[in-house]
């Protein structure tokens, strides 16, 4: 199967270790993901908070590029995922709005017609690639285990792919990443913000703020003795490993490895950390760490 | 905290009607005042007027103190608020209006500056049709936290050398189709 993929600004800048990890996991899973050709910036939150109208032409306008292709669109970035689900909602609601969108498309000799189906990538692999298929590409699962079998790993959400639209999820207690770290052999740490928010450009606009909240999430999932924390948005990640570079408390050997989803499930597969994009973590020698705490957790799974 | 009374002639009749008549403002005269915005917000604690009291304040004509409020540039965009609110007020949307409507009318406080980042984001979007997080850290950085900016250079130094900051911005191709659609969204209305 086919699938367009959208990978957002971000995997393209500050998060390319995520977007190298989704290359790598999809070419070893022989899905094909092909680039939108020539899609433009979602608009995220900021944009709307200038103009509406633009921002949603500008979402509308990836939605219009992927329209003739039929192919459903994959986009690992939260905030991509709804604000192109938004302006899709927009358009199939019809109104002053969607007749604007459609104005401004067609002066740059675009047309869309609301068929475009958008997927944030975790739902898609759980859904669509399935737990299954995923677990026969896990390295040596059932004999000597993968380099993540037996570490707790604490699934962080964060708020835009649960909120305000939760498409094929439960928007209260969403499940679908437990299901992808349980089938890589590992343990899914169960914690209280996993669904909190991690500041998204509040880093930026007040750092104070932004390392408070990001800090909670650290702590929270401390308490719940993770090992790991795994993400799949690319501000998320990089919120928290600059809330643990930022931060003295956070420093030294009790830094916590922050994965984007891609690069836990490409770990688990056998794929070689520099592939995964793991040397371009803010916080240095993350696959090491890795090693040396599977080395410590579980030596009966590494020796057999 | 400021006591805030507003006598009827000061209130601002229209300013509820106003909010009410947009997209996003439809179900905002369902309000109960129950609080569970401010409860799921996660700023709200640090916030003179958290959500709840905003809705307050737009019923009451608070025309002034609402669009002159820090409370919407504290948003996040968690939606904790929206997917929550008994009414189904889309509140993270009303606070965008809000941001949108502070800036044109000249009323956004001297407390906030998240509005210069949100408009370097977006001219960054027209120019190149992708963002650069560098060009957008840098110009916003540089004239509101010139300081900060200082101080961040060791995570900064550390970004440039693992390659995920960028000098050279990414651009979308069709440069003129692009900037047609672009042109053409800023010229019309909300």
């Amino acid at each position: 199967m086919k699938y367009l993929y959208f990978p957002g600004c971000s995997l393209e800048g500050t998060s390319r270790g995520y977007e190298e990890s989704v290359s790598a996991v999809f070419s070893k899973l022989g899905i094909t993901l092909e680039e939108l050709p020539d899609w433009n910036c979602c608009g995220s939150t900021s944009v709307i908070a200038v103009n509406k109208v633009l921002a949603m032409v500008l979402a509308a306008r990836n939605l219009a590029l992927a329209e003739p292709s039929g192919l459903q669109l994959v986009t690992p970035c939260p905030s991509c995922w709804l604000e192109l689900t938004k302006a899709n909602n927009v358009v199939k609601e019809g109104g002053k709005l969607a007749e604007q969108i459609k104005e401004a498309l067609a002066a740059g000799g675009l047309t869309y017609n609301g068929t475009t189906t958008v997927r944030h990538l975790v739902e898609f692999l759980v859904n669509e690639v399935g737990v299954d298929r995923i677990k026969q590409y896990v390295s040596n699962q059932k004999y000597v285990g993968n380099v993540l079998s037996g570490l707790r790993i604490a699934p962080y959400y964060g708020c835009q792919i649960v909120r305000p639209y939760a498409e094929r999820e439960d928007a209260y207690n969403p499940q679908n990443m437990e299901k992808l770290i349980e089938a890589l052999g590992a343990e899914a740490a169960p914690f209280e913000l996993k669904t909190a928010c991690c500041s998204g450009a509040l880093m930026a606009t007040r750092k104070n703020v932004g390392l408070d909240m990001s800090r909670q999430i650290l702590r929270s999932t401390k308490e719940a003795k993770a090992d790991i924390v795994v993400s799949a948005c690319p501000l998320c990640q990089l919120n928290l490993e600059l809330a643990q570079f930022r931060n003295s408390d956070f420093a030294g050997k009790n830094e916590l490895p922050i994965l984007s989803i891609t690069q836990m499930i490409g770990l688990a597969m056998g794929i070689a950390p520099r592939e995964l994009g793991l040397s371009r973590s803010i916080i240095p020698g993350v696959a090491k760490t890795i090693t040396n705490m599977q080395k410590q957790r579980a030596p009966a799974a590494i020796g057999g | 905290m400021k006591q805030r009374v507003l006598f009827e002639g000061q209130q601002d009749t229209g300013f509820l009607d106003e909010i009410a008549a947009l997209p996003e403002g439809e179900r905002v005269l369902s309000c109960l005042q129950c609080g569970t915005c401010s409860a799921t917000c996660p700023v709200a604690p640090l916030l003179e007027e958290p959500p709840r009291r905003i809705f307050a304040m737009i019923r009451a004509g608070m025309r002034k103190e609402v669009l002159g409020s820090l409370t919407p540039w504290m948003c996040s965009s968690c939606y904790e608020c929206t997917v929550r609110c008994p009414a189904q007020i889309k509140i993270t949307e009303i606070m965008y209006a809000l941001k949108r409507k502070a800036v044109r009318e000249g009323m956004v406080t001297h407390e906030a500056d998240a509005h210069k980042f949100y408009r370097v984001f977006t001219d960054v979007v027209c120019k190149y049709g992708r963002m650069n997080e560098m060009i957008l850290l840098l110009r916003y950085m540089m004239f509101n936290h010139p300081v900060d900016l200082a101080l961040q250079m060791p995570v900064g130094i550390r970004m440039f050398s693992i390659g995920t900051l960028q000098i050279q911005p990414h651009k979308v191709k069709n440069q003129d189709s692009y900037n047609k659609i672009v042109q053409k969204a800023l010229s019309l209305e909300e």
